[in-house]
């Protein structure tokens, strides 16, 4: 029992930290969504689809944050912020190996980071989501062996 | 609503925050940007802000003279011409991208 109770609690606090994430870059990227559109259509990866990207993307971060908020949908939304770290991980790992022009396409004070210090960053948020789904899924199978075990005498 | 706290918080949290990151000048100007090649000394606050000191590099569509790459000094800006297209305006937008160099000039 103790267990499980820690278990929801660094999930709901991951979960925090991810809204908060998903949140502030998505309304930042949206405020000034014509210099995020102008920066990452110089992205020699991903710079032909930049005016679909600068919206689709603060869209889906907003979602997986509205998706984390309720308990309901969070199982859902901690999936979707894993992918969402993984290609912005995987993004800046194929940046930093392969391009000699590196647009920064963040959003907000993530922007005043160096290509490297947001790689970690991903990284650690990306360890996190991996964390918190595995916990979750602890969590539920917890409940529900708990609720299979009280069987009506 | 307890388990709704945590959530609140950081969604109040993350509209503090983008309320206090104020968009750039230059957000509104989707075309007409150009490249200028920084030719002063990039230690002096007065040759940056001097759009004389600033020459357009080739047709000003792509940065051909610096690499980008997080060092020290100004290289090259991407930025909104002045009328006639070959000097900065320097005074009504800030710079969209900035590509630098290890040296000051």
């Amino acid at each position: 029992m103790k267990d499980s109770g820690i278990h929801t609690w660094i999930v709901e606090i991951i979960a925090a930290l991810l809204i908060l994430l998903f949140v502030y870059t998505g309304i930042t990227k949206l405020i000034d969504q014509a210099s995020f559109r102008g920066v990452i259509s110089r992205s020699p990866l991903i710079g032909r689809w930049s005016t679909f990207l600068s919206w689709a993307l603060p869209i889906v971060e907003l979602s997986a944050a509205l998706l984390l908020f309720f308990p309901k949908t969070k199982k859902q939304g901690l999936w979707i912020s894993l992918g969402l770290m993984i290609l912005f991980t995987g993004y800046i790992a194929y940046m930093l190996l392969f391009s000699d022009h590196l647009p920064c396409s963040c959003g907000g004070v993530l922007q005043q980071l160096t290509w490297l210090q947001h790689l970690v960053f991903n990284i650690i948020f990306t360890f996190l989501s991996a964390l918190s789904i595995w916990f979750y899924t602890k969590q539920q199978r917890f409940i529900a062996i708990n609720r299979n075990s009280r069987t009506p005498v | 609503m307890k388990k709704y706290l945590l959530g609140i918080f950081a969604v109040v949290l993350a509209l503090g925050f983008s309320a206090f990151t104020s968009p750039k000048k230059s957000a509104a100007v989707l075309t007409g940007e150009k490249w200028f090649h920084f030719v002063g000394d990039a230690t002096d606050a007065g040759d940056l802000a001097n759009p004389n000191m600033y020459v357009l590099d080739g047709t000003g569509s792509t940065n051909t003279i610096c690499e980008e790459d997080d060092l020290d000094y100004r290289c090259e800006i991407l930025i909104k011409p002045q009328a006639g297209g070959t000097k900065p305006d320097l005074d009504n937008f800030d710079p969209i991208a900035e590509v630098t160099r290890s040296t000051p000039e």
